[in-house]
């Protein structure tokens, strides 16, 4: 049910056994799931059904580090969260995302691929994704079309499913929420602080705040924030009044390893249709529901080589943009050349590469907090995301394996824009509004900020949900994840908290 | 002069021996050397057909006359027919003894298989920006020397 202003004036107290802060994609999944059960809930939200300035203000922050977009508009804050304006790319973290790799600093989850399957499945609906698919070979064969053969060793197909249109948790599952009789929704309400025990082990109430002024309390067993990857810590750090340096960060962990996907200019990719059709990699549809291959290294490279997890998608060029490109990069000559040797009977087909990037976990890429302070008085964010050597290199590294794979297949050539002009020597890199890594899952409260529950470490009844969990990155966007991972919470709270 | 004949008789014979030696020597290198030459021959006569081959592929194409040059700047060690040539050539001797023998068309096959050979070996070239097998930017270089 919606609690108006009335029902929550300046000064109240509001209690529940579980309080959730933050009416995203990872809140909405936590309330939705624990309707019908013995708990009460209470939702918090900063905005309301639709977005407004002001709240989105809120968001504001400043980029010290690496280029980024402005951090007003990286989240939407309004009930539904970030999925108002998602794309709807999805697919899971793969199995050696969640394994400690050889030659990766800080890789590996507490918390296997399997331990997530189940909440996959449910995620997937929850996502209005379809069937449940990502073989590349029986959706290969639904459509009547084949991966490329590569070597197991070097490169795979995998597959991305899109929510199409792109399911807005605000609108699919507003009728949930309101209906539920044991799911209270709080709107227009922001947290600015968790108030914890003087021993800074449990969380006793939530302070939030509105743009009257006027404040209130929630009370709660357990408090889950799930405000997203830049915000759960924001919360963290700014609740000090106990431990100066926020709450669960002991080993100054929160906000450090944010994470983005790097996305680059991969390049382009001919190919001879002839011999190796792409139809796979191009937008393809299982029962209405759509789908695309992808190129990605392989686990065994990743394992061998201790490289980051990397997917290349074809691009489809319009006529115009593929002759200026052709043009551009000489593709011409390159196609006279495979077809006076022999390597060709037909014309080429150019695709451009979407690179997806994993970024190791970095402690020096981090989120702080600003001395500028916001509309409600909160210090603002201070995002620092940084790169590595490595995570460059890696780009090379996965673009001249595949290369590789194009050329032994007969697939085709690869020109790599990372290996011409100006990209040559510091590729562009941009990120994918993906926030993720701020308070990561470590068994090991030295490595990680939440435990493999979710529960910060060191604390009794404060969980996090959202991005913000992952360990790794991998390179899959994130939302079909962090629905996943709050899928998993959420049975845990049914089971551990006692009404 | 006043030899002795039984002397001259073993000089004779010793002359004689020596000389069928001599002669028997020859003949063991002849036969030993004219395998080699053999080879030789058909190496350079292998080495005028691949040439051939790829010449009358690809003299005159826009690939060959954008990437030859890039190529021979990256490997100016490489700027010589005879370099550029003796890996395709070993390759191809290799994988077929009887590659003399073959059609121009079988060639090409070779060469287009030892391309995919660089590829899997990461034998390759970036040429702007472009990931080329090692045999592809020799023979670009080839045709523009």
């Amino acid at each position: 049910m919606l609690l108006s202003p009335a029902d929550v004036p300046a000064g109240s107290v509001l209690r529940s056994d579980v309080c959730i802060v933050g009416a995203g994609a990872a809140g909405i999944t936590l309330a939705r799931e624990l309707r019908g059960s013995a708990l009460r809930v209470l939702l918090i939200e900063s905005g309301g059904f639709e977005p407004d300035e002001q709240t989105q203000a809120l968001a504001d922050g400043r980029s010290v580090g690496k280029s980024y977009f402005a951090l007003r508009s990286s989240r939407l804050r309004y009930f539904g969260g970030t999925t108002n304006h998602w794309q709807g790319f999805s697919r899971p973290l793969d199995p050696v995302d969640f394994e400690p790799r050889k030659g990766m600093e800080r890789s590996g989850w507490p918390i296997s691929r399997s331990d997530l399957d189940p909440f996959y499945e449910q995620a997937h609906d929850l996502l209005q994704l379809g069937p449940y698919e990502y073989s590349p070979q029986r959706l290969g064969e639904a459509i009547k079309a084949s991966p490329f053969p590569f070597d197991p060793k070097r490169a795979s197909t995998i597959v991305i499913r899109f929510s199409s249109p792109p399911t807005h948790f605000g609108q699919a599952y507003r009728e949930d929420i309101l209906a539920a009789d044991n799911v209270q929704l709080v709107l227009h309400s922001t947290v600015v602080e968790l108030d914890a025990d003087e021993a800074a082990r449990n969380v006793r109430r939530i302070r939030a705040k509105r743009f009257d002024a006027s404040e209130f309390q929630v009370e709660a067993s357990a408090f889950v924030l799930a405000a997203g990857g830049l915000e759960n810590p924001r919360l963290l750090l700014a609740s000090n009044r106990v431990k100066p340096e926020g709450l669960g960060n002991d080993y100054d962990l929160v906000g450090r390893f944010f994470m983005e996907h790097q996305h680059v200019d991969g390049g382009v990719l001919t190919i001879a249709p002839g011999r190796h059709s792409p139809q796979l990699y191009e937008m393809n549809w299982l029962d209405s529901h759509p789908f695309r291959g992808a190129i990605a290294l392989s686990a065994a490279f990743l394992r061998s080589q201790g490289a980051l997890n990397f997917t290349a998608t074809l691009l489809d060029l319009d006529a115009a943009e593929s002759k200026r490109l052709v043009e551009e990069i000489g593709a011409r000559p390159l196609e006279d050349l495979l077809r006076r040797s022999g390597q060709i009977t037909e014309h080429l087909r150019f695709f451009e590469l979407g690179v997806m990037g994993e970024q190791e976990p970095n402690p020096a890429s981090r989120v702080t907090l600003s001395q500028d302070r916001d509309a409600l008085g909160m210090r603002k964010i201070r995002l620092d995301w940084q790169l590595t050597d490595k995570d460059h290199e890696n780009l090379r590294l996965a673009l001249g394996a595949l290369a590789g794979e194009f050329g032994r297949l007969g697939i085709g050539r690869l020109m790599s824009a990372m290996e011409r002009g100006p990209e040559k020597s510091a590729p562009k890199v941009n990120g994918g509004h993906h926030h993720m890594g701020t308070t990561r899952m470590s068994a090991d409260p030295r490595t990680g900020v939440v435990d493999s529950d979710c529960k910060v470490h060191g604390m009794g009844n404060l969980y996090v949900a959202g991005s913000s969990v992952f360990s790794t990155s991998g390179s899959a966007n994130p939302t079909l994840t962090l629905v996943a991972l709050a899928l998993r919470l959420s049975r845990h709270l049914k089971e551990t908290l006692r009404p | 002069m006043n030899e002795e004949p039984g002397l001259n008789r073993r000089r004779f014979m010793a002359a004689v021996s020596g000389g069928g030696l001599t002669l028997t020597g020859g003949l063991i290198a002849w036969r030993l050397w004219q395998p080699q030459l053999a080879a030789r021959i058909r190496r350079v006569r292998l080495e005028k057909r691949l040439l051939h081959v790829l010449r009358e592929r690809l003299v005159g194409s826009p690939g060959a006359e954008r990437f030859g040059p890039m190529y021979l700047k990256l490997r100016p060690q490489d700027s010589s027919q005879r370099a550029l040539l003796a890996p395709i050539l070993e390759s191809v001797i290799t994988t077929d003894h009887e590659a003399l023998s073959r059609s121009d068309e079988a060639l090409a096959a070779l060469v287009r298989n030892l391309i995919q050979q660089d590829f899997d070996a990461g034998r390759t070239v970036s040429l702007d920006g472009w990931r080329l097998s090692e045999t592809e930017g020799r023979i670009c270089a080839l045709v523009t020397l």
